[in-house]
Order: C-alpha cells, then structure tokens, then sequence
C-alpha cells in the first residue's frame, strides 16, 4: 500500500494543478480575511469570531475538487489505464487515492486556517478561543469533502462534469433542497458539512457539529463506496 | 500463454467480440490481425483486466490479469498513444509507474535511453510526437520487464525510422524467448515479423495459423511447366490433385512440395516449378472479406 501511496503522491507532485488549487484558495482566504480586518468593529461577539474564522471554510471547496481531481483527473487524461496496469486491483486504486487527497485537504485546511488566524487576530481581534471549534470543525471537515470528492470522481466521466456538478449542487441544489424542505435541507451535503465546520454546538438553520459532523461522514462515506461501485465496473 | 475462451463482449449498440477462442503459445510472436472494428482492441483490453467481458474468459499465464502478482512483471502493454498528462514529464510519468509496481527508479533512465527518449524524458509529454509517445509507451511497457508484451497496433503515428526500430526491438524481445502479441490492420508489416497470426473479423475467429500457412491458403497454387504435362496430370490425378492446362503448362491447387514429390515418384521432367503464393495481405482480404471461412 505504501508503494500505491507514493505513485499517488508523485502524480499528484509533478503535475502544477494541484499548486494553483492551494493558491487559489489562500487568494479567496487572504482577501477575505483582509476585508474583514479591514472593516473596524467587526468582531463583537463569540458568534462573530466564529463567522471570521469561517473564512477558512473556503478550503473545503478547494478539498472537493482537490478529490474530484485526484480520481477523475486520470479519466480526463486517460492515465487511468495504465494505473489499473499497474494495480489492477481498483478498491487499492481508490483507497490509495481517498488517503492523498484527503492528506492534501488537510494541507489546504491548515494553510486557510493559519492565514485566517496570522492576517485577522493582529487586524481585527479574533479570539482564538472562540473560534478553535470552527478550525476543528474545518480540520476534520476538509479530508471527509476530499473523500467525497474521490467518491464524485469515480462516477463522473471527467474531472470537469464532476467540478461542474459539485458546483451547481452547492450554489442552485442546495437552495432547491432547502425549498423543499427545510428539515430535510439540514442533512443535505452542504449544510452537513456547513454544520460541521459552524462551531456551534446545537444549531437552529443547521444541524450542530457533532449531528453535522456524523452527517458529513455518511455522505462522505456513502459517495466513495458508490463511486467504487461505479469503478469498479467501469470499462476503461 | 495467452488463453482465450469462449469470450464476448456486448455493448449496447454493438457486439465487439463474438464467443472468441484461441491460444498464443509462449516464446513466438503471434500477430492479432483484424479489419478496423473486428475487435481487437476490446480483446486485449479484457486480457488487461480493463474491459469487463459479457461473459468467457481471458487469462494470461492460466490467471486473469487481475490476479497476476506482479503483473508489470509479467506482461507489459502497449496501447494507444495519447494516454499521458500533458504536462507531466515522460520521465515523472514512468517514475509514478514504478512506484507503483515497486520497481527500481534506476531502470526508468535506462529504458529512456534505450527507447531514444533520452533528455527528451525530461520534457512535458505534451510537446511530444506520437511517435515519442509511442516510444514512451514501449518503456512503460519494459518497466517490471515483463515475459509477455501486449501491442495495439503500435504501428500507428509511427515513421518508417520508428517502424524500423520497433521490429528490431520485437525480434530482439522475441529472440529471447519472450512472448509478443501484437495487433495490427495493417498487414505488409506483419509479414515479415510474425510467426503465427489470429485473424478476428466480426469479433470471431477467422484463422489461427502460421504466415506460411495463411499465404498457402489464399492463393496457395503451384504453376509448372512439363515436357511431360499430359502424363503428370495423369499421375497427380491418382494422387487425387486436379490440374488444368495446355501445351506444357499446368496450374493446381496443391502445395508446390506435394506437386515436385509426385514428379519425381514418376520420373516426370519439370521445367518450372512455382509456388502461387499470394501476398498476406491478399490472403487476409479473402479471409475476411465476408462473414468468414465457414
Ligand atoms: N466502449 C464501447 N462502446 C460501444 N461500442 C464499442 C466500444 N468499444 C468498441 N466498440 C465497438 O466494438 C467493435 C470492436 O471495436 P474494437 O475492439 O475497437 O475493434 P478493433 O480494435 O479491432 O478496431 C466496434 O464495432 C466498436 O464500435
Ligand atoms: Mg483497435
């Protein structure tokens, strides 16, 4: 496995995709943190350091495509084939894969979280203990929307539908959902994993953490055992 | 040994491959000759475990390949070109390979030189020829130095320099006693680097047997010319061989040898003797012209 893990590694290494996903999310992180350091008396009360701290969220986008690219990636590029030369063996593929990206997202979530805490606690005067759940919550959040996003990559026949669909489910499927139901909304993957990285220990519009953070993890789970599924089967 | 069993594969428009069987022995090149759509393709990648078959099997050493230990150590393929990350290096590619199948990084420069990838492995793979990519191939291919070597019809983007080099390359592998099945429908090439060949044509067999014995039977006359015409016609006949002619010359459809042998059993003065042997390629056209030989 260790061997897999290195091939996974060096792939994900020689290639700069991967670089300007990491920059891309400090960018969006730098800027609104910024913003907020900039903006005199944002920051007046537990509930606002935990909002600032959630900045930091923006990694998560970042780890779902990271995921999705990780897996889909080698579809687009047909590269696929001669990794299943390789190891044939594709429940090893897919494990081996979920492990890197999810170690890739908790690069990403570390990276968004010090740059929150290094440009807002001097700028604005976030209060770390107020806020150490959120960066918990995001630590945790960020491998499982990784995993997620391998799961996508398995069923998607691109790198490209998958980013577009996650795109599309979080800014117009989630609002329908929402629509719909506004219990059911709660569980839905994206307010799941809001849930998980609000801080809030019960939430009233969100689940609270710990109901988030489960919720996470079902849908985490239930994406990658069906994009196995689907690879498993799938004529390359 | 490459075995294949009662294989089929069905799309939902199309049948690629239609209760296939056949055997490639270990230790010879055996070419997989087949019009575009005969099923080539789809054969040689169910062997590799990346297409799942309809039903049949097939397997490589008696075991499918996903259940090969080692398999880069096994079998080696070459499959289309174009199956590479643009901007990784053909180097960093075969790097990734290699961890991959736990093999020595120090053979990954070696095989760039060898293939003529050399310094060029150091560049992106998209700024390649389909030729280098071909050869990139032929290197990942080599990495766990396989018995047995899978081609889909790597003739293809390459020049007549590359052509040249892969068949040298072919009989070296060959001459060790490795094992080569190579796919092609292009057959002038095939002629001169086969042993044997498996012709498929709607995902069916058509023919296994050796070049020698696919040219034999296209044309597969003898051509001779005979002071003594009228009575060897008479004498092949008891031998039940039609011959037709006039004056000295005689045409049939036996083999040359068979042809000599019953002359000189009489005593009967030839003074041509030639076999009709067609080109491969005419043989292959016949053969696969219709639904078969049946
Ligand atoms: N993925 C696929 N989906 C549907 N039909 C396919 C697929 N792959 C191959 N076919 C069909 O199966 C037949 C055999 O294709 P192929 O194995 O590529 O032949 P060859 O390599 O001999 O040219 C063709 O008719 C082709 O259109
Ligand atoms: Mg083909």
């Amino acid at each position: 496995m260790s061997a897999l893990l290195r091939s996974e590694l060096l792939k994900v290494r020689t290639v700069r995709t991967f670089l300007w996903l990491a920059l891309a999310s400090v960018a969006l992180v730098v800027i609104a943190s910024i913003s907020v350091s900039a903006s005199t008396g944002a920051i007046g009360s537990a509930s606002d350091d935990r909002s600032v701290a959630q900045i930091a969220a923006i990694a998560l986008i970042f780890s779902l495509i990271g995921g999705i690219i990780v897996m889909a990636g080698e579809v687009t590029h047909g590269t696929v084939t001669q990794t299943l030369l390789a190891t044939p063996v594709r429940e090893r593929i897919v494990l081996a894969k979920a492990v890197v990206a999810a170690l890739i997202a908790i690069g990403f979530a570390l990276v968004a979280e010090l740059l929150v805490l290094a440009i807002t606690v001097p700028g604005a005067s976030l209060d770390f203990h107020n806020a150490r759940l959120v960066f918990l919550g995001i630590l945790i959040a960020a491998p499982l929307a990784a995993v997620l996003g391998v799961g996508l990559g398995g069923v998607v026949k691109s790198q490209g539908s998958g980013i577009a669909v996650s795109l599309v489910w979080l800014l117009i499927g989630e609002h329908i959902v929402l629509l719909i139901s506004e219990s059911a909304s709660k569980y839905s993957p994206g307010r799941a994993f809001a849930a998980l990285a609000s801080g809030e220990r019960s939430g009233h519009v969100l689940l609270g953490m710990s109901a988030g953070g489960l919720a996470s993890v079902v849908w985490a789970v239930a994406f990658v055992s069906f994009g196995l599924l689907v690879f498993l089967r799938r004529d390359v | 040994m490459i075995e294949v069993v009662d294989l089929r594969k069905r799309y939902r428009k199309a049948t690629a491959v239609d209760g296939l069987t056949f055997m490639v022995r270990d230790g010879c090149i055996s070419g997989f000759l087949g019009p575009n759509g005969a099923g080539k393709t789809t054969t040689l990648r169910i062997l590799l475990g990346l297409v799942h078959p309809t039903s049949g099997r097939a397997t490589i050493d008696g075991h499918r390949y996903r259940a090969l230990e080692r398999p880069l150590g096994r079998v080696g393929a070459v499959l289309e070109a174009s199956n590479y990350h643009p901007k990784r290096s053909g180097r960093n590619h075969l790097r990734a390979l290699a961890a991959a199948g736990e093999i020595q990084p120090a053979r990954i420069d070696e095989l760039l030189d060898f293939v003529g990838l050399g310094r060029a492995g150091r560049r992106a793979v998209g700024g390649y020829s389909l030729g280098m990519r071909q050869r990139l191939s032929v290197a990942g291919a080599l990495l766990g130095d396989p018995q047995i070597l899978l081609l889909d019809e790597p003739a293809n983007g390459l020049d007549p320099e590359g052509i040249r080099w892969l068949r040298d390359f072919l009989r070296g592998f060959a001459g060790e006693g490795k094992t080569v099945f190579i796919s092609s429908h292009v057959l002038g090439e095939m002629q001169q680097l086969v042993d044997e060949v498996v012709i498929i044509h709607h995902g069916r067999l058509v023919a296994h047997e050796t070049v020698g014995e696919l040219t034999a039977r296209a044309a597969g006359g003898t051509r001779l010319r005979s002071p003594q015409a009228a009575r060897l016609r008479e004498a092949l006949e008891r031998e039940g061989i039609d011959a037709r002619g006039e004056g000295d010359r005689l045409v049939t459809a036996a083999p040359s040898e068979r042809v000599g042998e019953v002359a000189a059993a009489n005593g009967i003065v030839l003074h041509e003797l030639a076999a009709d042997t067609a080109s491969l390629e005419e043989a292959f056209l016949e053969l696969t012209a219709g639904g078969g030989i049946e």
